[in-house]
Formats: structure tokens, sequence, C-alpha cells
């Protein structure tokens, strides 16, 4: 099951990678493929041909990508998919990035071949549209956070999920506030256009992180609303997930969409050109420029310029992630798949399994109990949840919140109840439990 | 009004900023009264650092060009009351010195210099 909803969450990846790529052909803000070109570059016969090879290789990488996605799916095992997933989860990212580079780089040489440079190292500011430095007010992030905040009136043992989505909720603002550059959106000497191209940014920039607060409100709902079944919850939570990268999807089309009409009559006469800061078409490289956040050439998104150190340090770490998927997936099935140990070890309780550990001295317990079932309604806040281990924070309607560590396929289980806090263990065996039940009582 | 700033230039970047809103006031491009940019607008706009479009408004301010307000921040002041610098006239002398030598005639120097004032009155 565990292994089929991950399947269905990745596969359309490299499908919606190669959509994205290939929708860079299309001229915006005169630029194709990560390369300006002038308004004649864009019906140069061989710009064409350099785009049409550039997008069978594109469909070609979507083949090679789906083929071995075929192959995991039959060839991994049910509980140690993790890593072979995650690798191709990293090949997805990367590999439809191949073609593009190379035709980038291509592109490039044929723009220099024909003449169409402009001048290197100039930079135009035009004083009568610079962008507004009004932004949305915090004020008006507030009302999802509140909305996060309200199922912890009545929703106490998931407290600690709500509290966490409503501050991650809060720090939207900052990340909307601060990781865009409020620079001017200059195609030519247009000034209508930049005005126009800038405000249209600006607005949609602000909707996706509004949008993606108001996520987080919707999905604390879903969680308290479903809190007493588990289908129901997972459902809508997936049908949160879907609506927000759809409504974000379509966000950034739309945004390419307006940018490629209003750009259709621009590369005339004079036109911004500063292909030579991005390596690749892709990775923004210049030492002239002393700001760190940089708004995507197309698009809506932003990135960093790595000629700061601050940007060297922020890239290196987004490669780290990229190509430690793979290592976390081993360690995650690593952890999941690895014994729980239960046992009475110098006068504590400890249960320990590959995600991790619980020690209570047999001193402060005040009550011990076997249970054959799990409780009803078992519902993880924060941790672990896999068909074959349940580990961390989770919560039910009897017991309320409680530090969890076992395997729901085996009971019984040991519920331990100590001052204010309450715990619940098991085994892969269940061999255990009575054991140190007896061995205590 | 469009500023220019070139990278690969050896004029220094204050300097490149300061002639530009000089030269912009001088031709009408800028308007006595007018609002110049933030020190941050500029800076996020161009990517030179915060110091050096700050340095260019303060020698802009020194010499008289623009005043600063706290509420409307940089405006621009018009032509400055003060008389024409020593400088100025040390500099106008090299550069007629260097066109003299570059082989141009009184007349055509001259014939130059009024169709530059020229284009500065459109």
């Amino acid at each position: 099951m565990a292994k089929m909803i991950l399947w269905l969450s990745v596969i359309w990846l490299p499908f919606l990678m190669v959509y994205m790529n290939i929708n860079e052909t299309k001229a915006k803000k005169n630029i194709i493929l990560g390369v300006t070109l002038p308004q004649e570059g864009r019906e140069d016969p061989d710009v064409l041909k350099e785009v049409e090879s550039f997008k069978k290789n594109e469909w070609l990488s979507v083949a090679v990508l789906t083929v071995l996605a075929a192959i995991l799916w039959f060839f991994t095992d049910e509980h140690a998919y993790m890593t072979p997933w995650m690798l191709w989860i990293v090949l997805c990212i990367v590999v439809p990035y191949v073609p593009y580079v190379l035709s980038n780089n291509r592109l490039k040489k044929l723009k220099a071949e024909k003449g169409w440079i402009q001048e290197k190292h100039v930079v135009r500011v035009d004083t009568a549209v610079l962008p507004p430095e009004n932004w949305f007010s915090p004020w008006l992030f507030a009302a999802p956070v509140l909305v996060c905040l309200v199922p912890v009136l009545f929703d106490k043992p998931m407290a600690v999920m709500y509290v966490i989505s409503a501050v991650i909720c809060a720090t939207l603002w900052f990340g909307y506030r601060y990781l865009y550059r409020n620079k001017a959106e200059m195609v030519d000497s247009n000034a209508e256009l930049t005005a126009v191209l800038t405000r249209v940014r600006r607005y949609n920039w602000g909707k996706m992180w509004l949008l993606t607060s108001w996520f987080m409100a919707a999905f604390c709902l879903v969680a308290w609303i479903s809190g007493r079944n588990a289908l129901i919850g997972i459902i809508l939570g997936i049908a949160v997930t879907v609506l927000l990268c759809w409504l974000a999807f379509r966000l950034e089309m739309r945004m390419r969409h307006v940018q490629e009409k209003l750009t259709e009559q621009s590369g005339t006469d004079w036109y911004v050109d500063d292909d030579d800061h991005w390596l690749g078409g892709l990775l923004y490289y210049n030492p002239d420029d002393s700001r760190l956040i940089i708004n995507n050439r197309v698009g809506l998104n932003s990135t960093v310029n790595m000629a700061r150190p601050a940007g060297k340090f922020f890239i290196g770490l987004f490669l780290l992630m990229i190509l430690g998927l793979p290592l976390l997936g081993g360690f995650l099935d690593g952890g999941i798949a690895k014994e729980i140990t239960l046992a009475v070890e110098d006068d504590r309780i400890v249960c320990t399994s590959g995600m991790g550990s619980y020690k209570i001295d047999l001193d402060d317990i005040q009550e011990m109990k076997v249970l054959e079932e799990l409780p009803t309604n078992l519902r993880r806040s924060f941790g672990t949840g896999t068909e074959t281990l349940l580990q961390g924070r989770f919560a039910c309607d009897e017991y309320g919140s409680m530090e969890v560590n076992l395997d729901p396929r085996q009971g019984p289980y040991l519920l331990i109840t100590t001052e204010g806090k309450t715990y619940l263990f098991g085994t892969r065996d269940g061999s255990a439990v009575n054991e140190v039940y007896d061995m205590y009582h | 009004m469009i500023l220019t700033f070139d990278f690969s230039s050896d004029v220094p970047l204050y300097l490149q900023l300061r002639n530009q809103i000089v030269i912009g006031i001088a031709e009408g491009k800028l308007a006595p009264g007018e609002k110049l940019p933030t020190i941050r607008a500029l800076a996020d706009e161009s990517g030179i650092n915060m110091m050096t479009v700050s340095k260019a408004y303060q020698i802009l301010k020194q010499e008289g060009y623009i005043v600063t307000d706290r509420r409307k921040g940089a405006v621009v002041a018009g032509a400055p009351a003060s008389r024409i610098s020593e400088e100025t006239l040390r500099e106008l002398r090299l550069k007629i010195s260097e066109l003299r030598l570059a082989g141009m005639k009184k007349e055509e120097i001259l014939a130059m210099i009024e169709k530059i004032y020229a284009e500065g009155n459109k």
C-alpha cells in the first residue's frame, strides 16, 4: 500500500519536469531555453532546428525514466523500496536538465556566430518604473495562522501538529517578503511593458505565498475534521495537496503565458541580455551583483546569486539535499526494518527501534497494562507511520497524546503511564511485552 | 530617465551614477523637485552596493544638485547656486586640449559643443 502511494505520488514527476522544460522553447522576455535572442532569432532555421532536437531529447528522457520506474515497480521489495525510488526521484530532477544545458550551450554558440550579442557588463535602470516598496501586510497571513490554531481548542492531543503548522504559516510571510528581489522586470526600453510585467509578477508572487498559507490552514482543518476516520483523513489530505500543487502549477504557467504574450513584439531594438550571468541558463553567477536573492528570468520563482558566499552555501545545501535523497531512503529503509527491542535494563524499561529509543525509570511508572489490540483511532502528530513501524508522538481518543514505538501488525502492546506522559510499546513478534509486564509486577 | 552602469569601465560606479544624474538635470530629464529613487531601490535594481549609491547621493548633495528630506528622500534641486568649481574648469581645459591634440580646429570644437548643448535642450 505504502509503495503504491509513493509510486502514485511521484510517477508524474518526469512528465512535469519535461513539460516545464519544453515550455521554455516558447520565447518569453526574448529568452528561449535560457538564451536571449533578438526577434529575428526566433524564426532562424538553426535555432528552430536546435529547439526541435531539444524537444526530442526531452521526450527521450521521459521514456527512459518511465521504463526505469516500471522496472523499479516490479523489482523492488515491498519493505525496502525507498532507496531505489529516492534515486529515481534524483534522476527525474537531474536527467531532463541534461538536454537543457546542452541545448543552452549550443544556442549560446549559435548566438555568438550570428552576431546577436548585446553589450556586456552593462546594467540599465529605468528610474520611471521602479517597483513600489509596499508589500502585503503580515496581517493578511494572520488569518490562516489563526485557522491553524482553532483545532487546538478541540483536539488537544494533536496540539503540537497544529502549533507547528501555525508557526510554518507565520514564517511564510517572511518567505514572501525576503525571498523576492524587488526589481523591475525590464525587457527592453518600453517603460509601460516593464511596469506591467513587474506588477503582474509582484501580485502573483504574493498570491502564491498567501495560497500556501491557506493550504496549511486547510490541512489543519482536514486533520481535525477527519480525526475520527483515518481513511477520510488520507483522502482529504491528498485532495488538499493535489489542489495546492495544481494551483501553484497554474500560477507559474499563467505567469509564463503573460510573459510570453506581452513580450511577443520585443527584441527588435535594444533589449536586456544578461545571458553571461546564467551558467547553463540555470544558475546565476554575477560578481558585480551585490544581491543574494535573484528573480528567475522566466516564471515566478527565485534563485540565488552563486557569486555570493551565501549563494554558494545555499546551492551546495540544495545539491546535498537532492543527492542525499537516496541516502535518506537507505536510512529510512534500514530504520523502519530494524528489530524493535523491549527490555528491563538497570531499573529502566528500554524500548528501541531503528527510528527512536525510549527509557523510562521503573520508579516513575504509575500504571502499566497490556493491550491486545491497538487503541482505536490512533493518529500520528509527529514521527514515523508505516505499515511495519509506528514511532513518535501519536494521539488516540481513549488515552490522548502518547509516545509510540511499535509494529502495528503484531500485538500485544505495553501501555505505560508516568506522571504527565503515556507510552505505547510493542515488538515485532509481541514476545517481550508479557515478559516485561511480568517482570515489573 | 534610464541610468546605465558599465561594470567593465574604469570609471567608478558612484561616479557613473553622479555624472548621469548631473547630465540628466542639465538636459532636463530630471526636473527640479523630482524625486530620485531611494538608495535601496536603486541598489536592488542595479545590483550595486547600497554604500556605493549612498556615496553618489552624498556627493550630489554636497555639490548642491540634490537635497535630501526625511520624508521625501532625495529630490532634484536643480542647478546649484555655487559658482563653477576650479576642478570643472581644469577638466574642461584638459578636454579641450585633448581635442586640439586630436587635430580638431576651434570651429569644429565649438560646433560640437553647440550640438551637445542643443541635444540637452530637447
